[in-house]
């Protein structure tokens, strides 16, 4: 192979690694809008979060893994307690609310971290038996890191999926997005229902943040960033479409990363007339309910 | 109350916002007996239903099932208590198959998923279908199999045949009486009197949200002014 495929194959790498960990983001933000009607600002926060929690317990531990298995439930814990106090009495409230709220929380997010671990930007480090690269040519290699972190999030996909479209659970999460009043009927707490969705979604963008912490470091705003490529990724798939999240979420990955490499002077746009665009063709979106 | 009594309301008001639709209304249902449920367009007949299991609670009025308090109970917690419904338009979730809608509802019982689609046939054809894909006699089959693998001790039916050809209604009304002889209560909502009566142990007829007749079939028969004021027949 030349040079020039193995540098394209380095982009292909790059950009599905980042479709990957977007969707991660994404598919709770879709889930949550779809089954709850809730607009959450807050959702990048979370991701800004998961980051931090990988930073402080990666520092205390000095073991990422050991630092993810203890922030993946208690940002899963977050969740329920965040549900339970305040995002339950928005469902069904006007969206005026909502975004009230949850922007509001994002100033909350923001000022707790500054207060907690200050303003500075962090490094994680990536853990050490990844800490390589792996040779392609001789010139060009590829971190086994970011490797892992593909794999790592191509197998929560697959729980995701399975969670969603074999298990009991998912079932009442795909019949109550339709549906609420015959899922309760059915004898099922649609409360708890959305309280677990709810917390998955937190878990997921957490998680999320807690494996790009290493990549791309820990900052103040990071939260923000990804929020607003979260909602363009919703809005292409449709909103309230895991699937959708989905291919969203690798079409971006490949627009950013592609447009980045071949035409730089374009590559900060690329990605929203590519949300046009998709909303020329399919106003619902790629996967959107008028769409289905 | 006696250990015999599944269903029993007494004084039922409930609103839609500040429109007051039922108008203190008494209902009982005892174990295994089929209740018709009969009156005009928007006389409070599937409100009545909707009170019963906690969708539209009543503001005023005594709800006891199972001998418990339910008069604010929520809706699932009146599900487990025993009481499942089979609603007008059928309910039926489009985006599950046939199975998945089957899976969703079941709890442990008599009533599998087996037996549920030996009584239904039809539906063991077509367990991989979307709910949506299937027509609306196999929907009415579905929501009434949907109801009975969570093994409840009453189903609530909503316009029990509304829209479905003769002869599906007829297997509707065939499976209604095999609930019944299954030992399960029904209150049956439905425009087909004689359907009705043949099935029915006690028909009550509804207007303005007051009960306006309360009886068996016979009685029903024998007063042709109750039947020409409120039905229209
Ligand atoms: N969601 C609602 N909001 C406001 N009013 C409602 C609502 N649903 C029903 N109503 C009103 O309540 C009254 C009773 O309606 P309900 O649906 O219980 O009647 P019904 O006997 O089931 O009628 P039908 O035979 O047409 O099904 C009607 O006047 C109706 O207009
Ligand atoms: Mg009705």
């Amino acid at each position: 192979m030349t040079d020039g495929t193995i540098f394209f194959l380095i982009q292909l790498l790059n950009a599905v690694q980042y479709g990957l960990l977007l969707f991660l983001v994404a598919s709770g933000l879709t889930l949550i809008f779809g089954i709850m009607g809730i607009i959450n600002l807050a959702h990048g926060s979370f991701y800004m979060i998961g980051a931090y929690l990988a930073f402080v317990f990666a520092d205390m531990t000095g073991n990422l893994w050991l630092a993810l298995a203890i922030a993946v439930p208690l940002s899963f814990l977050f969740g329920l307690v965040l549900e339970t106090l305040l995002f339950r009495f928005l469902y069904g409230r006007d969206h005026l609310y909502q975004v009230l709220l949850t922007y509001g929380l994002i100033l909350i997010f923001e000022e707790l971290r500054s207060l907690i671990v200050g303003n500075d930007v962090h490094g994680v480090p990536v853990p050490h038996f990844l800490d390589f690269s792996i040779p392609l040519t001789a010139t060009l290699s590829y971190p086994a890191y970011r490797l892992a972190l593909s794999a790592i999030c191509l197998a929560v996909t697959a729980l995701l999926y399975l969670l969603i479209q074999k298990t009991k659970l998912g079932m009442a999460i795909r019949a109550g997005a339709f549906n609420r009043e015959m899922v309760q009927t059915l004898g099922i707490d649609i409360g708890l229902i959305y309280r677990l969705v709810f917390a998955l979604g937190v878990a997921l963008a957490a998680f999320a943040g807690m494996l790009a912490a290493p990549t791309t470091s820990v900052f103040p705003g990071m939260g923000n960033q990804v929020l607003i490529i979260c909602f363009v990724t919703v809005v292409i798939g449709g909103i309230g479409s895991i699937k959708g999240a989905f291919l969203g979420a690798m079409l971006i990955g490949l627009v950013d990363t592609f447009g980045a490499v071949y035409a730089p002077q374009f590559s900060g746009l690329l990605v929203y007339a590519l949300m046009a665009a998709v909303l020329i063709w399919r106003p619902a979106g790629l996967f959107g309910a008028a769409a289905r | 109350m006696s250990d015999t009594t599944l269903i029993e309301a007494a004084g039922l008001h409930t609103y839609y916002g500040a429109s007051h639709v039922l108008h203190g209304i008494d209902l009982t249902l005892r174990r295994s007996e089929t209740v018709a449920l009969l009156g005009r367009n928007g006389m409070g007949k599937t409100t009545l239903l909707r009170s019963l299991l906690g969708l539209t609670p009543p503001r005023r009025g005594s709800l006891r099932i199972a001998g418990r308090d339910m008069a604010s109970a929520r809706p699932d917690r009146i599900a487990r208590a025993g009481v499942a419904y089979v609603p007008e338009g059928r309910g039926i979730f489009p985006t599950l198959s046939v199975r998945e809608n089957l899976l969703l509802a079941a709890r442990p019982g008599a009533w599998n998923i087996e037996r549920v689609l030996g009584t239904f046939p039809r539906l063991a054809q077509r367990l991989d279908h979307g709910g949506g894909q299937i027509s609306g006699g196999e929907q009415q089959m579905l929501a009434i199999g949907r109801a009975l693998v969570t093994n409840p001790s009453c189903i609530l039916i909503d316009e029990a045949t509304e829209g479905l050809a003769p002869l599906i209604a007829r297997d509707i009304w065939a499976t209604v009486a095999a609930i019944r002889a299954a030992g399960i209560a029904t209150i049956v909502v439905d425009r087909n009197l004689a359907a009705l009566s043949a099935v029915a142990d006690r028909v009550v007829i509804l207007a303005k949200g007051l009960t306006v007749f309360a009886g068996t079939p016979a009685e029903l028969a024998a007063q042709p002014e109750i039947k020409h004021r409120h039905l229209g027949i």
